[in-house]
């Protein structure tokens, strides 16, 4: 399935999806990102949608599944201890100190994204493709693109300056 | 200096590949099923091993069948009763007080290796049990367990 | 030169560069002639010029290609066992073991299609 295809199929499913969103995480901004994140799942998985019988099943059951880790994650209470705790220790310099090659480094702050930026900038800077594309497969306005994707190269640079200036101060002590 | 990175993640894998195996099922209920019941008249169990399913990015798979699980349901209700009580997400068919078919995401092995366990009767007291240990996530598996068209 | 390239972070960090400006801060960075303000910047434009190809771009498949995966892999699994005995595949029907690699196929497939989704169960993801 290739973009025009997936425009005829998948995208007319949009509202569709953003109404089911809205109703289950009750953020408009929320419900957005679920949405960028199920169109950009689809669109990774284009090649092989052709053999669900209900490409719309399928899509309303990601969204499903994505709004309620989001309601999850909003209420802390609600998630058992141990899970914080390792939602809290990955992908904070601690772990990514003891990581000497710049590269790998690279890679790990990338994985430590958040599922959304992480697609986006991989999409972006990877595999080079640009926002208003990105916001054509989505359906989102490019916009919402762009915010998301500064949000993940400021923090992935973030998270890279803090570590290697951590290491360093290790390093003087 | 280029090898570094393909050395450690050769070690990595082959590391991965050994402990799969010690760390399978740990602490759970099911276990003791696919022990006492795995060798059984009228019972398939399969087990899978890590290389031949890298590409569904699961470290193991095995699986139970029952032709007629009549005698083995109470056992295996317990167990999914039990492993149930740590389960991250649960999805339950229910119908006439009994579970029809049931899909379990247990916590994290350790960081990149998530559990999950399937459960679903079929015709004439026929039952299958899957245990699944792998980096596929949830949405993996709920896309690769829909239905494909004929 | 060098303002240009600042601007160009900047707006990098915003969100706000083509490909194109992309490629040119990457080529920028490549070179070496780097201001030591910017040089931190180094490693993460290399890190990006290297993965010109998708890093983690897995192949789903479906369940006809799972065949021949299992079929191709399993013929290696084979020569692994050797080596290492407890890691191999198998099944086990009434009691008896088998490693024959298309009957293992057939019934690792058999389970997973049993726990597959019917219409009733996506009936009630949905609608729960």
């Amino acid at each position: 399935m290739e973009l025009k295809q997936f425009k005829i199929t998948v995208l007319p499913l949009r509202d569709k999806l953003l109404n089911y969103a809205r109703r289950l995480t009750e953020d408009s901004s929320d419900a957005e990102d679920a949405v960028q994140e199920v169109m950009l799942k689809l669109w990774n998985q284009r090649h092989k949608l052709d053999e669900y019988r209900s490409v719309e099943a399928v899509a309303m059951t990601m969204t499903h599944h994505l709004c309620m880790d989001m309601w999850r994650s909003r209420r802390p209470d609600a998630i058992p201890l141990e899970q914080i705790q390792t939602t809290a220790t990955t992908g904070t310099p601690e772990r990514l100190l003891e990581e000497k090659d710049a590269c790998k480094l690279m890679q790990e702050i990338i994985n430590s994204l958040p599922t959304l930026q992480r697609m986006i900038i991989r999409m972006k800077d990877i595999e080079e493709y640009e926002t208003e594309e990105i916001a054509e497969i989505t359906g989102c306005n490019a916009e919402a693109i762009r915010s998301n994707l500064s949000r993940a190269r400021k923090k992935v640079r973030d998270i890279y300056l803090h570590a290697i200036q951590e290491r360093k101060r290790r390093n003087d002590v | 200096m280029m090898n570094n990175p393909i050395r450690t993640t050769v070690l990595f894998v082959l590391l991965l590949t050994f402990t799969a195996r010690a760390t399978a099922q740990q602490g759970l209920q099911i276990a003791a099923v696919f022990q006492k019941y795995g060798k059984q008249k009228g019972v398939t169990m399969v087990e899978l091993s890590k290389e031949v399913l890298d590409a569904y990015r699961m470290n193991l798979y095995k699986s139970l069948i029952f032709k007629d699980a009549e005698e083995a349901m109470p056992t295996i209700l317990r167990s999914l009763e039990t492993d149930k009580k740590k389960a991250k997400k649960v999805k339950e068919v229910v119908s006439s007080g009994q579970i029809r078919s049931g899909y379990y995401q247990l916590p994290q092995l350790k960081e990149d290796v998530n559990r999950f366990i399937l459960f679903k009767t079929g015709k004439k007291g026929a039952a299958t049990l899957i245990y699944i240990e792998g980096e596929l996530d949830a949405d993996d598996l709920v896309t690769m367990l829909f239905m494909k068209k004929e | 030169m060098k303002n240009n390239i600042e601007e160009l972070l900047n707006k990098y960090f915003e969100g706000e560069t083509t490909c194109e400006e992309e490629r040119q801060l990457r080529r920028f960075f490549a070179k070496g002639l780097v201001p030591e303000h910017l040089e931190v910047y180094c490693p993460m434009f290399a890190f990006l010029g290297k993965r010109r190809k998708p890093f983690r771009y897995y192949l789903t498949y479906s369940l006809g290609a799972v065949a021949a995966t299992f079929l191709l892999t399993i013929g290696v699994s084979n020569v692994y066992r050797h080596l290492s005995p407890s890691v191999s595949s198998y099944v086990v029907i009434d009691g008896k073991q088998y490693t024959d690699a298309a009957l293992v196929r057939e019934q690792a497939k058999a389970a997973f299609h049993n726990v597959s989704f019917s219409e009733e169960d996506v009936f009630v993801t949905l609608f729960e």
